[in-house]
């Protein structure tokens, strides 16, 4: 049965050379039965017929492109590329890079020993051990019902403020290593494995605040961590923003001015922001593409740095 | 052709800037045409096309020869097109004297006419819209392919297209005379 709306569909299809060869032939053959349909397609294809020859007709001359690549080669010369890097740059990033990797795994074995360390001693849970031996309590009720009668917790005796307190103190761990960077452990290193380890550091930092979420129960996620490394990491980012002038290292240093005004606003966020404060700083990331600019500084010191 | 351009590519990621411009003489014509097309003002495109070239000159670096070099500037194109602000000139062209390409006085007015019209039409398409038809029509991508470049679905690139090319239709209302004047379509 030929339905003249789904001819017509079918027409621009047609035309933009979409369909296989044995679906054209069919179509062409209903497009030749209708006559409505038959002028559709007539005037379609001499519509783009014609966008052809004019688009032809305009191309300029050859006396045109000489000029055009003078001017094209004049804009260039004012245009460097970003992270270019020199034959004996490349070298210091090499080095850079194990110096980096290297540090890198010391401050994942140091985060790992503290973890070991302060495990057993988390005064979330020291805190919740008297609850269970206090049952008259009657705030600890909640996590009492869930403990079993040979004394040990369950899941369910997890609570809300704790597992609350629990996601933030697992960010904080995750985030300690950096921290530890920005305080100046890695301070007497090449200007290079310092930059290296701040842009990771920003990174990570900015990927955390927009991957923060709030925990269940809570309108906004907790940012404290966030906010306190955003304030270190300014300092350490102007000092390697002067730094990186001062060697010639300008996209480097464009870079950590692009990033600045992120930190900046995390670092001025109020004690609990609003889900609009926070939502707008991710929209700007998000529309910024710092992230990726970021990761792009890491990824041209090559695919072996892996910290 | 393949192996020189690569080369040359590999030159300028190096830093040779002449290097660059040899590469972007080969795609300079393709890429003008483009911008032509959807700024519809000669001026505008020389600005678009170069501003395409002086893009991927800044992120040569990050062109890593898994696709073609055509490829990727595609994409950078799409990009910039896109993020294009300015609006475009509302006069059209009046560059008959310009015209640099030897014809006769008929053909160069008959071109004249077409060019205009065709530019109004074109006009008529919202910017993605047009984008897309390029794309397709000049460039020969398929749906899925435009698609993914431009971010939607393919659904979205056949209704687009559709509708991109039933208004083309009804705007030129092409005869096979030439075209129509608004008052032959009134009639």
């Amino acid at each position: 049965m030929h339905d003249c709306a789904v001819t017509k569909e079918r027409i621009a299809e047609l035309l933009l050379d979409e369909i296989g060869e044995a679906e054209k032939l069919a179509l062409i053959c209903e497009i030749a039965r209708c006559a409505r349909c038959a002028c559709v397609h007539s005037s379609a294809a001499a519509a783009l017929a014609a966008i052809d020859e004019a688009g032809m007709s305009r191309i300029p001359g050859e006396s045109y492109w000489p000029r055009y690549e003078a001017s094209l080669r004049a804009k260039l010369e004012q245009a460097p590329q970003r992270f270019r890097w020199s034959s004996r740059s490349v070298a210091g990033i090499k080095i850079a890079r194990q110096l980096a990797a290297s540090i890198a795994a010391a401050c994942i074995l140091f985060s790992f020993g503290l973890w070991l360390a302060f495990r057993d001693s988390d005064p979330e849970q020291e805190a919740s051990k008297p609850q269970a031996a206090a049952p008259s309590n009657p705030e600890s009720k909640a996590p009492l019902l869930a403990i079993e009668r040979d004394g040990r917790k369950t899941d369910k005796a997890i609570t809300h403020n704790q597992s609350r307190s629990r996601v933030a103190s697992s960010r904080s761990r995750a985030l300690s290593k950096n921290a530890e960077q920005v305080e100046g452990g890695v301070e007497a290193a090449p200007l290079e494995v310092r930059i290296a380890e701040h842009v990771e550091s920003i990174e990570m930092l900015l990927r955390s605040f927009r991957n923060a979420r709030p925990v269940a129960g809570e309108s906004a996620p907790d940012l404290s961590f966030e906010r306190t490394l955003a304030r270190r990491m300014i300092g350490q980012n102007n000092r390697l923003r002067f730094e990186a002038i001062l060697s010639g290292e300008l996209p480097v240093e464009d870079l950590l001015g692009s990033a600045e005004p992120f930190l900046l606003e995390i670092a001025n966020l109020p004690d609990n922001p609003s889900e609009d404060q926070t939502r707008s700083i991710k929209r700007l990331l998000k529309e910024n593409g710092i992230i990726s600019e970021l990761r792009l500084y890491s990824v041209a010191l090559g695919p072996s740095y892996k910290p | 052709m393949a192996d020189r351009e690569n080369e040359l590519i590999k030159l300028a990621q190096s830093g040779d800037r002449d290097a660059f411009c040899e590469v972007a003489s080969l795609y300079a014509r393709k890429l003008y045409i483009l911008a032509l097309y959807f700024t519809r003002n000669r001026h505008d495109a020389e600005d678009l096309s170069q501003e395409v070239w002086l893009r991927a000159y800044r992120a040569l670096g990050s062109f890593k020869h898994e696709s073609s070099f055509y490829t990727w500037l595609r994409q950078i194109t799409i990009n910039t097109f896109l993020n294009e602000r300015r609006q475009s000139r509302l006069a059209m062209e009046s560059e008959l004297d310009e015209v640099e390409v030897e014809q006769r006085v008929e053909q160069a007015i008959h071109n004249q006419l077409l060019t205009e019209k065709v530019y109004e039409a074109l006009g008529e398409l919202t910017p993605r819209q047009r984008l897309m038809l390029l794309l397709k029509h000049r460039e020969g991508l398929t749906y899925e392919e435009i698609a993914k470049s431009m971010g939607c679905s393919a659904g979205t690139v056949k209704k687009s297209l559709f509708r991109a090319v039933m208004k083309l239709r009804e705007h030129l209302q092409v005869s096979e005379a030439g075209l129509s004047s608004p008052a032959d379509k009134s009639r």
